[in-house]
């Protein structure tokens, strides 16, 4: 009898999980298409963003970040690049941090999910963090 | 009938999706080799 009932609640599980998948599928999809459409013309401004200002770099690097949105392995690469063109480390740091937590692209998809409140929060705490942290890490750096 | 309605109805996802395609062909339309890029990075990195 118990048996039943798990596998009553088992498939009743699976089936609501896959609704879910099916509502959340197109706006993944679209997502991801609009941040690579996006990447393409932003990737040229990257080094014009950046100047170099110690104050100015960490505030630029998280609004760069925040606006391109995209897996944490591909941060590495891009903020690997932009330390070879000589871009500030504060810098990259800030974009890196926001890169993977700040996502203004995905807002809708996080807003439609967990809230609009709760989406807003996150992201407005996550960018002020940002910059604290980027400054506290190359601080951290420089004592040792 | 109820039933009928909303089961013809678009979701906002989908209707999210067929704008983005839209922005696609628009951008397709000027510059081709940039959607093209954009494609291949959507199939390579995801």
């Amino acid at each position: 009898m118990e048996s039943i009932n798990k596998q009553s609640v088992l498939k009743e599980a699976f089936f609501k999980a896959g609704q879910t998948l099916k509502t959340s599928l197109p706006i993944m999809v679209g997502i991801l298409l609009l941040v690579n459409l996006i990447n393409l013309f932003a990737k040229s401004y990257y080094l014009e963003l950046f100047t170099g200002n110690l104050i100015l770099d960490p505030l630029i690097g998280t609004l760069a970040g925040s606006f391109s949105f995209g897996i944490p392995i591909t941060s590495y690469i891009v903020g690997g690049e932009l330390l070879k063109e000589g871009i500030s480390l504060i810098a990259i740091t800030a974009f890196i941090i926001s890169w993977s937590t700040v996502g203004i692209a995905m807002l809708p998809l996080e807003a439609k999910f967990l809230g609009k409140r709760f989406a807003f929060v996150r992201n407005i705490l996550n960018f002020i963090f940002a910059i604290i942290i980027s400054v506290l890490v190359i601080l951290t750096l420089n004592l040792f | 009938m109820n039933k009928l309605t909303n089961k013809n109805k678009i979701s906002g996802g989908m209707k999210f999706l067929m704008i983005v395609l839209v922005t696609y062909s628009i951008v397709a339309l000027f510059n081709f080799s940039v959607v093209k890029d954009a494609l291949f990075n959507f199939l390579l990195i995801r």
